[in-house]
């Protein structure tokens, strides 16, 4: 969470832009990292998260401050912008898009003690539930709370636990069907 | 393939970040198109006029319209029941209905005392009528008069007789026009 983030919130809700931008600075590389590794592709990752921001600062002014961080509020946006885009056009992991993500990511792997390619791991993820993709980012990479995530997806705490549960499983089993083991 | 390698694995995955130039155009394109969606422009009073705002009072301006319509025709439901279903607008309850029919009674007694004073002026004509007539000698009386003289005179006889005749075609004529005078009287 943000330091000064619900003075923020305020400032912005009042319609100072300063405080928006401080607040997408903070938070616009999360909401990227989200979309992109849900659709695999720069381009839509962009866009969808540009039309994620551009709608939480028109719609600031609906914003209530719950005991959650701002990210969550920005991550049912994020959420409900995929589907909205996944209404209109299915998603496709072609060989192109997993080279981008290949290319994009070669840094990642360097760093990966896992001996697993990018594109094998986003490929698996792809195959999951969205809602557990969804669980699985927000609490792994993005190391929100299962409180934080109940608020974002609109489900119970519990709920999330065993939705966590639930996901880790279903990619082990992918990974595993695909002999996407490590060395 | 373990629970702590899949987690790791995310982990890892927070390295990716967006490019510089796509976030620095992205945040400025957002926060430009905001002022120009939201139409707000700040008047010398420093008011903050907006569509929003527009929209508010709209909103509200409605709903004291729906809740002005719901007053009224509750207003009016109330008058139809009380007028059609009340047991209080029974006809003889009525209070319009009642000064509608006193005023019908009052009319029929002033037709009733004016037919009775028309009727007694009436009466009071013929009366005078009567009186008239009566003034005039009657007839018999005239012969009665004429038949004491004969006896006097026989030359006196033949005058009176004489004017016995001319006063009985005037006398004739008297009495007709007193029957017509009391049919008048009558009619009126």
């Amino acid at each position: 969470m943000l330091d000064g983030e619900e003075k923020l919130i305020m400032d912005a809700i009042r319609g100072e832009a300063s405080a928006f931008g401080l607040l997408y600075d903070y938070y616009q590389p999360k909401i990227y990292r989200f979309t992109f590794i849900k659709t695999g592709l720069r381009e839509e990752a962009e866009d969808l998260t540009h039309q994620v921001f551009l709608s939480a600062w028109q719609n600031i002014k609906t914003y209530q401050y719950q005991g959650f961080p701002f990210s969550s509020w920005l991550y049912k946006i994020a959420r409900n912008q995929i589907i909205d885009h996944y209404r209109t056009q299915k998603p496709v992991l072609d060989i192109e898009a997993a080279g981008e993500l290949e290319d994009k990511n070669e840094r990642i792997e360097k760093n990966l003690d896992l001996k697993i390619s990018m594109e094998k791991v986003n490929a698996a993820i792809a195959e999951l539930k969205p809602e557990y993709q969804d669980v699985l980012i927000m609490r792994f990479t993005e190391d929100l709370s299962p409180k934080e995530i109940s608020f974002a997806i609109d489900k119970p705490e519990s709920t999330i636990r065993v939705i966590q549960h639930r996901a880790i499983k279903s990619l082990q089993k992918i990974l595993e069907s695909k002999n996407y083991d490590h060395k | 393939m373990t629970i702590n390698e899949i987690e790791k694995i995310f982990r890892n995955l927070a390295v990716i970040k967006p490019d510089q130039n796509y976030s620095r155009k992205s945040k400025t394109e957002i926060l430009s198109r905001k002022q120009a969606f939201s139409g707000q422009l700040a008047t010398a009073r420093g008011f903050s006029f907006s569509f929003k705002n527009i929209f508010e009072i709209a909103k509200l301006s409605g709903a004291i319209s729906v809740i002005g319509l719901l007053i009224l025709i509750l207003m009016g439901s109330v008058s139809y029941i009380n007028k059609n279903f009340s047991p209080l607008g029974l006809e003889g309850l009525n209070q319009k209905s009642l000064v509608v029919e006193a005023e019908g009674i009052n009319n029929s007694i002033q037709i009733t005392l004016q037919e009775i004073k028309h009727l007694d002026q009436s009466n009071k004509k013929a009366i005078e009528t009567i009186e008239k007539v009566s003034q005039n000698k009657p007839i018999y009386t005239t012969l009665n008069a004429t038949a004491s003289s004969s006896n006097e005179t026989a030359s006196g006889t033949v005058e009176t007789l004489e004017n016995f005749l001319i006063d009985a075609s005037v006398i004739e004529k008297e009495n007709n026009e007193i029957n017509d005078l009391l049919d008048k009287a009558m009619q009126q």
